[in-house]
């Protein structure tokens, strides 16, 4: 069994091109704290109910991910992003997207893990696994939209 | 072909239905349900040939509705759409039953490759129970 790992990011743009049938782009950045804005979170947790891995995206990526996979007209993305809230349909086509992602945090040799939950805003567990594993922080282009990308994983 | 296809998603549900489309199979019905408990109601209603189910549902999971129906001796042709992609998962799928599991995210070819081997063993299937009519 082989510890955990981040996603690649040609693994990551490839997930995102076959999912959302969009053209897309995944670029790695120097981590650096997150500016403020609004995030929304998505937890993974293992076989033992223990939080293990978690993917912070802001707003703007999170509404561009859940409008592409619902096929979401501009209007509610628009309005998801002048309230500075997703939810409704979008909140749980964005939900999908993250549980697709959970596929590549998983592999063949990896402890096994699941999306527990998605949240508005980050939680102290999950900046909590900042200090006990590792981090790697991505810049997402998903058709004319982009959006900042933060994955967690514990050690 | 009557697909029936299980997925708390909505969007996940129109991505297969839109992506069976593209596969080439003939497909001559598709009916979407969020949970297991559906896919139970529709087994006498719509009576599906093939069910596309994910694994990770709300209330019984795939696995176990896939169990219950062997269980109960129901042998339709049950296939996962889902993210789980260890080989001990897949193992237990497998011996369950399952025709195959296909991760998530996937395309219309790998689908359609998947969906177009159960297509192949109904056609065999029918074949032989014609053969035994005609004797």
């Amino acid at each position: 069994m082989t510890s955990r790992q981040l996603p690649d990011p040609e693994d990551l743009r490839t997930m995102f091109r076959v999912l959302l049938e969009l053209p897309s782009s995944v670029r790695k950045r120097a981590v650096a704290p997150l500016p403020t804005g609004v995030f929304v979170t998505a937890r993974y947790i293992d076989d033992g109910d223990v939080l293990v891995a978690a993917c912070v995206a802001d707003l703007e990526l999170a509404v561009a991910a859940g409008s592409a996979l619902g096929m979401v007209g501009t209007p509610m993305a628009a309005d998801a992003l002048r309230r500075g809230e997703i939810r409704g349909a979008l909140f749980d086509h964005y939900r999908e997207v993250v549980n697709v992602v959970s596929s590549l945090l998983n592999g063949p040799k990896r402890p096994h893990l699941r999306l527990a939950d998605v949240v508005h805003g980050v939680p102290d567990d999950v900046a909590g696994l900042a200090h006990r594993g590792s981090q790697r922080q991505y810049t997402v282009g998903l058709g004319p939209s982009a959006g900042r990308l933060l994955a967690l994983i514990a050690a | 072909m009557r697909v029936l296809i299980a997925d708390d998603s909505l969007a996940m549900r129109m991505i297969v239905r839109r992506t069976l489309r593209q596969t080439g199979v003939v497909i001559d019905d598709v009916l979407e349900v969020a949970d297991a408990a559906g896919v139970l109601t529709e087994m006498i209603d719509f009576r599906p040939d093939l069910i596309l189910s994910d694994w990770n549902m709300p209330g019984m999971s795939g696995i176990e509705l896939l169990e219950l129906l062997r269980q109960n001796g129901d042998t339709t042709h049950f296939g996962f759409v889902t993210v789980e992609s260890s080989p001990a998962m897949r193992e237990r799928a497998i011996d369950a039953g399952a025709a195959f599991v296909l991760v998530k995210p996937f395309d219309a070819e790998r689908l359609g490759e998947v969906v177009g081997d159960v297509a192949a063993d109904m056609a065999a299937d029918i074949a032989v129970l014609r053969g035994g009519a005609r004797r």
